[in-house]
């Protein structure tokens, strides 16, 4: 069978030919388990993962983002927890 | 100079669809998944809001990039339940499902039943800090 082109790579290769995510300061809103942040966390000065659910972020600090320093935020979009400009990019990585 | 970005990746509405590929690399349409819930008003209002902070210039973004993302299963069964599972706002139809089984069947022995559905990305560049009156 035809294999299939792999989808994480695509998607990781759409992610960085739109930003630059070399020193930026990022948040991900709605970050889930993590999974999405894997794809630029090296490279930033600052990953901040943003979610209502504890336990997505209970998963993403056990799995995807286990002995990183992406640093974990509860909280929600409408009422972001973090004062103005704390940010270079904001991303939604299928939360919208 | 400070930077404000944001980037929005998320799947393309009423998209995501049920396919089979048999060993030779032919393939077979089973159906769309259904919506379950309020998900295609939560597309919608995300769509909307998008568009509104761009038509009153807040912020500036080129046309979105697309690309197709393709979950492969082992069986039926198999992607039923992940779609049960782990899809939020989707459901395999009746239809769907007797269409896949049927597929499945006729195209033997290392087929396989996937899901493809287009992802749309794009990066908006704020353009203006405060709101005019």
């Amino acid at each position: 069978m035809t294999d299939f082109p792999n989808p994480e790579q695509l998607e990781h290769d759409v992610l960085h030919a739109l930003a630059d995510f070399r020193g930026a300061r990022v948040l991900e809103i709605g970050a889930g388990d993590g999974r999405m942040i894997r794809h630029y966390l090296r490279e930033t000065a600052l990953t901040v993962a943003l979610d209502s659910d504890w336990d997505e972020l209970i998963a993403a600090r056990a799995e995807s983002l286990k002995d990183t320093n992406a640093r974990l935020a509860h909280g929600q979009a409408e009422r972001l927890p973090f004062s103005e400009s704390s940010f270079d990019l904001a991303v939604f990585g299928w939360s919208l | 100079m400070a930077r404000w970005f944001v980037l929005d990746i998320r799947p393309v509405a009423d998209e995501p669809e049920v396919w089979v590929r048999d060993r030779s690399g032919g393939e077979t349409r089973c159906g769309g998944l259904t919506w379950v819930g309020d998900g295609p008003v939560g597309h919608a209002q995300a769509s909307a809001a998008v568009d509104q902070i761009l038509n009153e210039g807040w912020f500036a973004a080129p046309a979105p990039r697309r690309f197709e993302w393709v979950d492969v299963f082992d069986d039926a069964d198999d992607l039923i339940e992940c779609v049960s599972e782990e899809w939020e706002h989707r459901s395999v139809g009746e239809e769907t499902s007797l269409r896949l089984v049927e597929a499945l069947s006729r195209a033997g022995r290392g087929a396989a039943p996937f899901i493809r559905q287009g992802i749309q990305a794009q990066l908006l560049r704020k353009v203006r800090l405060t709101k005019l009156v």
